[in-house]
């Protein structure tokens, strides 16, 4: 039963992540694109794992997919500087896409996938004995992978401080009033009663 | 208790970090000492236990001597970027705190890099690394160039994290474990290899192709080295390279030493691309820092050489040739740091000409670094070349061999039209001399390097073969 609707959900990422890429509409493709994803993480609810799956609905939908919005709807661009050059990186396109899905073909279909036995973390046997997924990636991901997760805080940190490099600048170009200014303010000083 | 230079470096790096807040704005010099203090003092932890070997975090990471030899090195790199820093006179826009605590990032970056010791710490550690250059690259927001640069930089590095990623899901995929130890023991187990794993290896060597820029995946590389600000070029064209070339040693050597066989015809390839692409495509180039670009590809191509046969002398020889490429690099790096004209950078070559007239030492020692890039033989790029030739010689590569040698022909070609520019064209207009004594003095040392190896070439190759024995003897 699963397998078919990992089929059905499949079919339905492909279609319409290549409408992403054809529609015409600049916000359409983004309704697309968060279509894909909720798509995604059903397919992760297929296989257990919930807390993936919320995590793809709240990080992708909730914060990337929305941003992507924004920017698009601020950037105004046109249909025709989107389909600028389509034509012409088309058949590279085409040369690379022919030569991943031969190589996965011929990966994929000249011998059965084995199923590996000395797998780090077992899920199935992990599943048995403690129910809760979140619980145990909670465990796993402050225990055994503590310096992935401490490196990830890292580059967290670097890509805040390079957001502050890549967006403040030192002279104010903003003709706004700066807010000590304000306070000082009398209401004597501009309010004249003739 | 686990004392790793990377552990020291990071805590140091949040100390300067904090300090950096009280600094005020135009005594950002301060934390350029401060973190060149920092990194003569992990550079003392890192040969501490140079001669140590221990698979350290759960496995994730392991130290041992090739890594910290190799984590020495960047440190220098590094180092003398800072050194840099400090002494040579800034855009009004590099004069930020932010600029040298990047720097510090992005070696802790890479020294996580090079002794990362399974594929998820190696994937977190490269990003680390990467998108602490993008920010570099794009660090002086008035020039366009630099912005230009930033994105080209950015979205190249993006696919090459997406098909690393998916080579290391296939390989995780077979094995069920990222670690390089557990794959090797896959691998010793298997009695044939499945396609499977070639195809994962395939990815994660175009992924790092990417980001050594070895052709056909060197597209980036002149644009990017000429946008970025010189400062950032001497550092993307130094520390990173040395970073990932200790990846590459490690991943082919150890977990996919068994497919040799498989990988050793793509680096063949790999390697005869880059020579023929870093030759020719420099022949026409005008401006310096894009002939840099198009050097680097050359020399990436020289070195992939040396690891297609994949033995302990083959290493020793990329390890004596990287030695070698970073002096030479940092040496021609720090002149165009200070070509300038009416206090405005240039980096033309025709801006080279009459050199030797205003300034003899320095179109002396400029000389000496183009022709060691070159090849002529006293002087050290020589010494390089030639071991790397040897080993692939020695392993009946010769038509490898025979390819190697007429590019680097038609790159001494180039090098040497630099040079005759410098000593024989008539100036056209003077370049502001060399205000700082500290980058003369620098400069002459980089030239009399290079000129002396030639007397003691027997300490680098003791020192660089017992480094690699590491690699091979304690597995």
């Amino acid at each position: 039963m699963t397998i078919y609707f990992f089929y059905f959900f499949s079919f339905l990422i492909i279609s319409s992540s290549i409408l992403v890429i054809s529609s015409n509409n600049a916000v359409h493709s983004v309704l697309y694109l968060i279509f894909t994803f909720f798509n995604s993480a059903i397919l992760f609810l297929l296989m257990n794992a919930e807390f993936l799956a919320m995590t793809i609905v709240i990080v992708y939908v909730g914060a990337i997919a929305v941003l992507f919005l924004f920017v698009v709807m601020m950037l105004n661009i046109t249909e025709s500087e989107i389909k600028e050059g389509f034509l012409k990186y088309f058949p590279f396109g085409l040369i690379l896409i022919a030569i991943f899905i031969s190589e996965l073909f011929l990966v994929f279909n000249f011998q059965n996938f084995p199923i590996p036995e000395n797998v780090k973390i077992n899920v199935n046997e992990a599943m048995l004995t403690e129910s809760s997924n979140t619980k145990l990636i909670g465990l796993f991901l402050y225990t055994d992978y503590f310096i992935i997760f401490q490196i990830s805080g890292f580059i967290l940190l670097l890509a805040m401080i390079g957001a502050i490099v890549l967006a403040q600048s030192d002279e104010r170009k903003l003709k706004s009033t700066s807010s000590i200014n304000q306070k000082k303010v009398r209401k004597k000083d501009i309010i004249k009663l003739n | 208790m686990i004392y790793i230079p990377e552990v020291f470096m990071s805590i140091g790096f949040l100390i300067i970090l904090i300090i950096s807040v009280f600094v005020k704005k135009n005594q950002n010099i301060v934390l350029g000492y401060l973190s060149l203090l920092l990194i003569f003092l992990t550079q003392f932890f890192v040969l501490k236990d140079i001669f140590l070997f221990e698979e350290i975090f759960n496995n994730f990471f392991v130290i041992d001597s090739f890594g910290s030899f190799l984590k020495s090195v960047i440190l220098i790199c590094a180092g003398f970027v800072i050194y840099f820093y400090i002494i040579v006179k800034n855009d009004s826009s590099l004069n930020r705190s932010e600029f040298s605590m990047i720097i510090l990032i992005s070696i802790i970056g890479m020294m996580l890099m090079v002794s990362s010791n399974d594929l998820l710490s190696l994937f977190v550690s490269i990003e680390l690394q990467s998108l602490a250059l993008y920010i570099l690259v794009s660090f002086s927001k008035e020039d366009f160039n630099s912005s230009e640069a930033g994105v080209k930089y950015f979205v190249i590095g993006s696919l090459s994290t997406c098909i690393f990623l998916f080579g290391s899901s296939l390989i995780y995929g077979l094995v069920g474990s990222t670690n390089f130890s557990e794959i090797s023991q896959f691998m010793s187990d298997q009695y044939s290899v499945p396609l499977l794993l070639v195809v994962g290896l395939i990815f994660i060597l175009v992924s790092l192709s990417l980001k050594i820029s070895a052709a056909p995946f060197h597209m980036w590389t002149p644009d990017v080295y000429q946008g970025s600000p010189s400062l950032v070029t001497a550092f993307l064209s130094t520390a990173p390279k040395v970073a990932v070339f200790g990846v590459l040693i490690r991943v082919l050597v150890y977990p996919f030493g068994e497919i040799i066989v498989d990988w050793g015809k793509i680096l063949v390839i790999l390697s005869i691309f880059s020579m023929l692409i870093g030759s020719l495509g420099a022949l026409r180039q005008d401006d310096l820092k894009r002939l840099m670009a198009y050097s680097t590809i050359n020399h990436i191509g020289f070195i992939l050489m040396g690891l297609v046969p994949g033995s302990e002398d083959g290493i020793t020889a990329i390890c004596i040739y990287l030695i070698f490429y970073i002096t030479m690099n940092l040496g021609v790096f720090l002149f165009i740091l200070n070509m300038k004209r009416d206090q405005l950078n240039v980096t033309k070559i025709k801006d080279l000409s009459g050199l030797y007239k205003t300034e003899p030492l320095i179109a002396g020692c400029l000389a000496l670094l183009f022709f060691s890039m070159a090849g002529i033989p006293p002087l050290a790029g020589f010494i390089s070349k030639l071991l790397i030739l040897n080993i692939v010689i020695d392993n009946n590569l010769f038509f490898l061999a025979i390819i190697a040698v007429i590019t680097s022909v038609i790159s001494a070609f180039y090098y040497i039209r630099l040079v005759k520019s410098m000593f024989f064209d008539s100036p056209t207009e003077e370049l502001d001399l060399l205000t700082n004594s500290q980058s003369k003095l620098l400069l002459s040392i980089f030239g009399l390097f290079n000129l002396s190896v030639i007397f003691y070439p027997q300490f680098f190759l003791n020192l660089c073969a017992s480094i690699t024995l590491s690699l091979f003897a304690l597995r």
